[in-house]
């Protein structure tokens, strides 16, 4: 055998040898099968779980984020919705508190121009009146001077006066209308 | 470096360039039969024993080795694993994913535990032809591998009766679909030859071949590189004899290293082949 | 010179064995390279070939040690 004197054949299965190989292979697959492999492989599956799981929650916060986008997204639309309606609004009361006012001040205005034209008729009657009185008296007063105590009698008197007044007043008509 | 040192070391080294020298011997297939420890040594009172050896020994180690392994890279799992534990999760996921997955199916996952015992415990038989001061691997002793296949197979039969029931496991095993019915007297022999003898055989014979040859042939290069190593044999000659001692010792860590990848490729065909035999045996043909 | 010729006729056995080996594994991976898919299915039929193939190996092995 390959030139060399061997003690006992190479190909020899010794009964001790045997045992005590399979006795260590039965530990060592008792360690295995017991021990190592279970435990390995519930943990493999646990992070597979974990993974899923993980794969699931992303997922699941992503659709919160997608839905409070969205909520958002609604919220500012309508906030500028109303913010529009609002300026709107806004606009259309300043637009009628300026004309409420612009009326105001017209109707304030016409009243006042009003007030002064009664105010002025007044003052005219007034002294068109005192003027009328005075100017009789002060004519009667005149023609009784020039004319003397003729015309004493009143009745006499005030009918001369009241022509003279008419004249008077024909003759200051005629003038205003030149005017 | 003086003349003296070289002379001691050539004391020890081998004859080569010395006449009258010792001639070379080769390494014998007796460092396979290593003699048994005296307080072991019961091989003389039972027939087919051999005693208390350092192959008993190294098993021991060996399975202590796995045990370790189990032990330190399975004691604290978690979900993110350390790096301990995931070195014993490559193992794992290796052996299902390369051999149990393809040959068995996923039904293999079943017998996962029993292909990973497999191929870790003929690692570590193995690796101990590597490791210095034991330096003899365990499955260069045929009983070893012997062990394991009787289990692989016992495995695999039980496997097959199981699935499909006494006769139709052995009639599928055994007659080929498909033959005509003439040639079969000639098949069936054949089929029962590779398949319930051949197979066993080799299979154990496969493992503890490559490491018988691989350990022989490291033995060899170390013995022939120490046996060339002779500097005093002048100068000229003492050069060449180191020149050709280097280049021993060169192929020798080459084919350490080549070693390491027999044992791990050993350690996975024979698993990868107890899972195909599992795997025959549990689909019906 | 001395030695056993069992040693010669194991080195001229294996020859075979070796070329048929060398053929399973160099045909299986041209098959996986052109059906990548069917890389399952091939490989355990690579595997059964190689252990047929490698047994006539062993079988030359043992010989040469049994009848030495």
């Amino acid at each position: 055998m390959l030139g060399l004197a061997a003690e006992e054949n190479v190909l020899r299965i010794h009964i001790d040898e045997l045992v005590f190989g399979l006795i260590a292979f039965a530990v060592i697959f008792a360690l295995v099968y017991r021990y190592a492999v279970p435990r390995v492989t519930k943990m493999l599956d646990e992070r597979a779980d974990a993974i899923e799981g993980g794969i699931e929650r992303a997922k699941k916060a992503e659709a919160e984020a997608e839905e409070l986008r969205q909520q958002f997204q609604e919220k500012l639309e309508e906030a500028h919705r109303s913010y529009a309606a609002e300026l709107q609004k806004a606009s259309e009361q300043s637009a009628a508190i300026i004309a409420e006012a612009r009326e105001e001040a017209q109707a304030e205005a016409r009243r006042i121009i009003e007030a002064a034209h009664a105010q002025i008729e007044a003052d005219r009657q007034q002294a068109m009146a005192q003027l009328r009185a005075e100017i009789g008296a002060l004519s009667a007063d005149l023609a009784a001077r020039i004319v003397g105590e003729t015309l004493s009698d009143p009745a006499a008197q005030s009918r001369v006066i009241d022509r003279f007044l008419a004249e008077l007043e024909s003759g200051a008509n005629q003038q205003a209308e030149v005017r | 470096m003086s003349a003296d040192t070289l002379n001691l070391a050539a004391e020890g080294g081998g004859g080569l360039f010395t006449p009258g020298g010792p001639g070379f011997e080769a390494p014998s297939v007796g460092i396979f039969f290593p003699s048994p420890w005296s307080w072991g040594d019961y091989s003389e009172a039972l027939p087919y024993t051999s005693g208390i050896t350092k192959y008993a020994v190294l098993l021991v180690v060996a399975t202590a080795l796995v045990a370790f392994f189990l032990w330190w890279t399975t004691r604290k799992l978690a979900i993110v694993p350390s790096r301990k534990q995931s070195i014993f999760e490559i193992v794992v996921l290796f052996i299902r994913d390369q051999i149990s997955r393809p040959m068995i199916g996923v039904k293999g996952d079943r017998y996962l535990p029993l292909l990973v015992s497999l191929f870790l415990f003929i690692f570590a038989m193995n690796i101990m032809g590597l490791i210095p001061f034991l330096q003899l691997p365990v499955t260069s002793n045929l009983s070893y591998p012997v062990g394991l296949a009787a289990v692989v197979y016992i495995t695999f039969i039980a496997v097959g009766i199981r699935t499909h029931g006494f006769g139709r496991y052995f009639k599928s095993a055994v007659v080929p679909s498909g033959a005509p019915a003439w040639i079969l007297p000639l098949l069936v022999p054949i089929e029962i030859l590779s398949n319930f003898i051949i197979r066993p055989a080799t299979h154990a014979i496969r493992l503890f071949a490559t490491m018988f040859a691989g350990h022989l042939l490291l033995a060899t290069f170390a013995a022939g590189g120490w046996y060339m190593f002779n500097p005093s044999a002048g100068p000229l000659y003492g050069t060449i004899s180191v020149l050709f001692s280097g280049s021993a010792l060169l192929a020798f860590i080459i084919f350490t290293a080549f070693e390491l990848v027999i044992m791990f490729l050993q350690a996975f065909v024979f698993t990868l082949l107890a899972a195909l035999y599992i795997g025959q045996a549990q689909e019906a043909h | 010179m001395e030695g056993s010729l069992n040693v010669i006729g194991y080195g001229i056995s294996v020859i075979g064995a070796g070329i048929g080996v060398g053929i399973v594994f160099g045909l299986g991976m041209q098959a996986i390279a052109r059906q990548p898919e069917a890389r399952g299915p091939l490989q355990t039929n690579i595997y059964i070939g190689f252990a047929l193939i490698e047994a006539l190996a062993l079988l030359g092995f043992v010989l040469a040690f049994a009848l030495g």
